[in-house]
């Protein structure tokens, strides 16, 4: 029904892919105003309007209550669109806030080394997030939050599944090493001063 | 349920399809194009300008 | 039903300066690379410490 995940649904991790949102918060995400009149139905296609006009990315807020964010969040892992569509989500470029919703469900559910190739590219985009927590607002960047989606454990009060670090699959050979862009035009710059 | 299983509907949720994921992003982009374009040539421009 | 007023005080738009906007990337970019960097030297540090202690004698290892 309303809050159970839909048939033929994947387990990710080896379970329920709800139970990657804990269920205090799960519970309460049900128990939500917005995730009643707002989540309810939503398919993959109809969930980009709300998606893209979230004016803040985080977990709970107040007296634990989640945010619109979270609650979509958790509506991704109920409906479990195809990898495909995720990646069209990240590439909508307009909508910074449904890049950052689909860049927590790809940490959340993908495989390690398809988490490091997808994510990673996104580590140039340095627009402006607004993150709600505890204590309100403040301002992050895209690049700074997949970097912790990334290197941390907790994002936006959620337990993140393992993953294996990056160097440990460099080291197996399933990953290559980073390439950052910034690194390649600065040593381009000095590649030219020694020439010149 | 009961009650909408005799109006003909079903609980199961419709899958969307990958094209109407598209389609519907190709509609939303549309309508912010420029902002994005501008965007994206910003950003090469700025590192071609580190090499300088 | 309360009706949620909520005021929000931080600004997240876009290009409103995008020479700092970008200026400030950059200094994010170069301190995680540095720290990348940091944790890969540790690894090889530790590695090589662990190969030192088995190069010795069993005697010394303790």
């Amino acid at each position: 029904m309303a809050n159970t995940t839909v048939r033929g649904a994947q387990a990710i991790h080896g379970q329920n892919p709800q139970f990657l949102v804990e269920t205090v918060i799960r519970n309460r995400i049900y128990e939500s105003a917005y995730w009643k009149e707002h989540c309810f139905a939503l398919t993959a296609e109809s969930l980009i309007d709300p998606a893209i006009k979230l004016r803040a990315i985080g977990g709970v807020y107040g007296n634990q209550k989640p945010t619109e964010f979270l609650c979509l969040l958790l509506k991704l892992l109920q409906i479990q669109p195809e990898k495909e569509i995720l990646l069209e989500y990240l590439q909508a470029d307009e909508f910074k806030y449904l890049r950052a919703l689909a860049a927590v469900y790809i940490r959340m559910t993908f495989r390690a080394v398809d988490v490091y190739e997808i994510l990673e590219p996104l580590l140039k985009d340095y627009r402006k997030l607004r993150y709600r927590d505890q204590s309100g607002y403040y301002l992050t960047y895209m690049d700074e939050f997949v970097d912790q989606l990334l290197n941390e454990e907790r994002v936006c009060d959620l337990i993140l599944p393992r993953i294996s670090k990056r160097a440990v699959l460099e080291e197996n050979g399933e990953l290559a090493p980073r390439q950052s862009r910034l690194l390649a035009a600065m040593e381009g710059k000095d590649e030219e001063k020694t020439r010149g | 349920r009961a009650h909408l299983r005799a109006l003909g509907q079903t609980t199961r949720l419709e899958r969307s399809t990958l094209e109407q994921v598209r389609a519907k992003i190709a509609f939303l982009r549309a309508q912010t194009k420029e902002a994005s374009e501008a965007k994206a040539f910003d950003f090469d421009k700025r590192l071609a300008s580190i090499r300088d | 039903k309360e009706k949620e007023e909520e005021v929000i005080d931080v600004d997240d738009m876009d290009g409103l300066d995008p020479l700092a906007e970008f200026d400030a990337w950059r200094l994010r970019e170069l301190a995680r690379i540095k720290r990348d960097k940091e944790a890969e030297i540790a690894r090889e540090e530790e590695r090589e410490e662990v190969e030192r202690r088995r190069a010795l004698p069993e005697e010394q290892r303790m």
